[in-house]
């Protein structure tokens, strides 16, 4: 009875770590199909999708600054100088978000060919390998 | 005909008045409310046989929830899980709102810039409660790109606080100017139509597709919206 039941209980443990193989490998793939593609970059990130982001980031940074300007110049009764100020410095910020973005861009584009392609989401953030981990 | 302007118009259904303020509940409020009601019944309802071989529409519910909880765990990472709840009912709200006015004759109450900006404004306002509370003056850090020279400071500080305090903006305007343009193009194309008599067969064709590439969009923006927030999020609770 013994060798057979030993026999029973590899055959089963072999099973139990094929099975779970299968299974690991199932939830990779998912994972794969599951993933959100675009990551930092939001959604859509190619043609009039993206366009159009980078010119309300730039339209919103630069209207904040004139606003800002603005109000500080009527509170203090110094125009335009908070206006020139601001105006530059959201000029400043709309360059700066559109940095951003385009690096995050480049990541994401450069990231697929160095991956193991298990984990091809495409996230152009620096914190790359963080998806993997749950 | 109705113009292409009057589907964006907010008409109070019941008037209400509270010492001068006027907090009638508006055809914009009503839509809301249903939004919230469809989420709520599409989420009770499907899930309510919790099969393990899926239904459809719960297979739906399964789906909506994944892509919400993968979005939080890929883009706000450890500690993003206690905010889960309210990125979920955001984009819910969202994605409904989008899709409930696709529907021909009913309004589109993320076409209106105030709802938008109030819910960028929470989201803004929230995210840096959250920074300040777990960081205190560590805070200030976010403003100051990790490797800048310290002179740069001068300049880096207010670029960066300036590009903070715009996105509450980018993010408001990016949904309302979709959902706005997309709803304008559809009424203008269908004004074509029956002028043109027989000819109203090509802007019919085209309103077909700009049909189906709204309700694309009305599902991008609703992702966009949310998964901007979980990168907002994420830098506020994990700095650089």
């Amino acid at each position: 009875m013994r060798p057979e039941d030993q026999d029973r209980t590899d055959e089963g443990r072999s099973r139990l770590t094929d099975l779970d193989r299968r299974l690991r490998d199932a939830q990779a793939r998912r994972q794969a199909a599951l993933k959100p593609r675009g990551g930092a970059l939001g959604g859509d990130n190619r043609g009039v999708g993206l366009g159009l982001r980078v010119a309300i980031d730039i339209v919103a940074a630069v209207a904040v600054g004139v606003v800002i300007g603005i109000a500080l110049d009527r509170w203090l009764g110094t125009a335009p100088w908070f206006l020139l100020v601001f105006f530059m410095l959201g000029c400043g910020a709309a360059f700066m978000s559109v940095y951003r973005t385009a690096m995050a861009l480049e990541a994401a584009r450069r990231q697929p060919e160095s991956s193991d392609g298990s984990a091809g989401n495409g996230d152009g953030t620096k914190e790359q390998g963080r998806g993997g981990a749950a | 005909m109705a113009g292409p302007l009057e589907q964006f118009e907010v008409k109070p259904i019941v008037d209400i008045n509270v010492g001068g303020l006027d907090l009638s509940f508006t055809n914009s409020s009503a839509w809301m409310v249903l939004a919230a009601t469809v989420v709520t019944f599409f989420l009770i309802g499907s899930m309510r046989g919790r099969a393990l071989v899926p239904t459809r529409v719960q297979s739906m519910a399964e789906l909506t929830y994944e892509l919400v909880a993968n979005m939080v765990r890929d883009n706000v990472g450890s500690g993003g899980r206690p905010y889960f709840p309210f990125i979920f009912t955001l984009f819910t709200f969202i994605l409904f709102g989008n899709l409930l006015g696709l529907i021909p004759g009913s309004f589109t109450f993320t076409s209106h810039i105030i709802v938008t900006f109030a819910m960028a404004a929470v989201v803004f306002v929230g995210i840096t409660i959250i920074g300040i509370v777990k960081h205190k003056a560590r805070f200030l850090r976010l403003f100051l790109p990790a490797g800048a020279p310290w002179w740069t400071a001068i300049i880096l500080i207010p670029v960066e606080l300036m590009s903070y305090l715009s996105r509450p903006f980018s993010l408001a305007v990016r949904l309302f100017a979709n959902m706005t343009v997309g709803h304008l193009m559809l009424k203008v194309i269908a004004g074509f139509i029956v002028p043109l008599g027989v000819f109203g067969l090509l802007p019919l064709t085209g309103l077909v597709a700009v049909y189906a590439l709204e309700v694309l969009i009305a599902i991008i923006q609703a992702y966009v919206f949310t998964i901007l927030s979980c990168i907002y999020l994420h830098e506020a609770l994990h700095l650089h």
